[in-house]
């Protein structure tokens, strides 16, 4: 700090940040609720729950819904099908294979976790 | 305290975008500005100091006491966070909101953002090379940046391992995200090898209980910044691991900012200190004499709160807060400066008062309608 000042001296922001300054202005797909007018109609399959929005089915992970992600919206005839599998959007949980749980942390937001 | 009219940096929206500023759109305002003397400086700082001492006997306090039903903490997180501050575990930041008089000879505490507090790169960051463009000459009272990297350097033997620090947010904010990328890259200056994940790919390998925290491709977690609040964690699956992992990875903040981030925590400063200057009566579950403000026990960026005035709801804001019961809070009138009033985010960064940011509302309630405006003193 520069003396006598109680600003900092030097506010330098590295790479790493710059990289995320940049995936943040990428367009990425929005996360909805779906909700309508009313409550949503959700059902589940093979351990998958699917949400009812804009005529067809879409993953639920974490309440929400990411139409913007999927071409279009999933039929109930495939969603039903024994062994159907939607893979979810970047940074979503999954069963990840090799013993590993997640998605234990995560499921109280709806937005922001800060104050 | 004054507020001035100024005019916008021509091209300020490309700059703040540019700084990692991207949530910046109908909150921030740089059509005005916030100045103080010196003196008034000298005087948040030092109530800063004096809240978080008091803030810590109200810990010491609760655990002495074992105080957590009246903070609606579950009993079986009570050992964890006994031992994390015994341990004096490390924690990186905090943020009080402090309601001001305009010559700065009251200064109130309003809550402690003790936990999860946003709003951090625009007051280490954009407010900083906002007055490099309009007056480098004045000062600011802004010292965040440098001592969170100070401080990141200072907590590098309390992390479990030579291994990375994680940082982790929830997954549908630009805001976490920011502040957490923003963070990262601090310990990135500071040294400290890191890495990111969302909070919801936190994971645990299924066959061993004793290992900690994973990613979701296995790799150990020991070390683990989470912008995620400990009373949402304790009410998820994952919650009881943070007692059973506790020894295999380190988590910051540590889990007594449970007590520090509760409102409760307001009741009990006016309990322990009930003439404090910077303190104002508080009580769960009943309304004082007077004017006062009611805030959920769990309540977050301004919602579930009502302002009453003379009896009457003059305010009131929605939400889903409230299950655990209402604090009630003595009101505070704060200046009106051009029909804006204001709050002071005052930082604390390894418990050391760091810099302040302000946010201003037409309204009589801060939350997350409330702008940013850019401060100096001179």
């Amino acid at each position: 700090m520069e003396p006598g000042m109680k600003k900092s001296s030097k506010v330098i922001l590295g790479a790493m940040f710059f990289m995320a300054v940049n995936a943040c202005q990428e367009k990425k797909p929005d996360w909805i609720t779906g909700y309508g007018d009313g409550k949503p109609t959700d059902t589940a399959f093979n351990g998958q729950h699917y949400r009812y929005y804009n005529n067809g089915w879409y993953p639920i992970y974490n309440g929400m819904i990411c139409p913007g992600y999927y071409r279009r919206p999933f039929f109930y005839s495939e969603i039903s099908s024994p062994g159907f599998f939607a893979a979810p959007p970047a940074g979503v949980p999954h069963s990840g294979g090799g013993g590993v749980t997640t998605g234990g942390f995560g499921g109280s937001a709806h937005g922001s976790a800060g104050e | 305290m004054n507020r001035i009219s100024i005019t916008p940096r021509p091209d300020w929206e490309a700059k703040i975008k540019q700084q990692g500023f991207v949530y910046y759109e109908g909150y921030y305002n740089e059509n005005a500005a916030y100045t103080f003397s010196a003196a008034e400086v000298d005087a948040i700082e030092a109530a800063t100091t004096e809240l978080f001492d008091r803030c810590l006997d109200v810990v010491q306090h609760v655990i002495d006491h074992n105080l957590w039903d009246e903070f609606f903490i579950p009993n079986e997180y009570a050992e964890l966070i006994k031992w994390s501050w015994d341990n004096d575990n490390p924690s990186f930041y905090g943020r009080f909101d402090l309601a001001v008089s305009a010559d700065c000879s009251q200064i109130k505490l309003l809550e402690f953002n003790a936990d999860t507090p946003t709003s951090l790169l625009e007051a280490a960051v954009i407010q900083w090379y906002w007055l490099q463009d309009y007056n480098s000459t004045f000062d600011q009272f802004n010292s965040i940046h440098e001592k969170l990297v100070a401080h990141m350097k200072v907590c590098k033997p309390w992390l479990y391992g030579d291994t990375k620090l994680f940082f982790a947010c929830v997954i549908n904010s630009e805001e976490d995200f920011m502040t957490v990328k923003y963070l990262q890259d601090c310990a990135d200056q500071a040294g400290l090898a890191n890495d990111f994940l969302y909070i919801n790919e936190l994971g645990i390998q299924d066959q061993f209980p004793d290992a900690p925290f994973c990613t979701a491709n296995g790799e150990p977690v020991l070390n683990l910044f989470k912008l995620y609040p400990y009373e949402w964690m304790f009410h998820e699956s994952f919650g009881p691991m943070l007692s059973a992992k506790r020894d295999r990875t380190l988590i910051i903040e540590p889990p007594y900012k449970a007590i520090l981030s509760n409102k409760m925590l307001l009741v009990y400063l006016h309990k322990l200190f009930p003439n404090h200057p910077n303190i104002l009566p508080a009580f769960y579950g009943t309304a004082p004499t007077g004017d006062y403000v009611k805030k959920p026990v769990y309540g977050r960026e301004g919602n579930n709160v009502s302002v009453v005035k003379n009896g009457t709801v003059q305010e009131a804001s929605d939400g889903d807060y409230g299950e655990e019961g209402f604090v009630y809070q003595q009101y505070f009138e704060l200046p009106k400066f051009d029909g804006n009033s204001a709050v002071i985010g005052s930082w604390l960064i390894g418990g050391e008062s760091a810099g302040m940011g302000i946010k201003e509302t037409t309204g009589l309630i801060h939350g997350n309608m409330s702008k940013f405006c850019p401060h100096y003193f001179k």
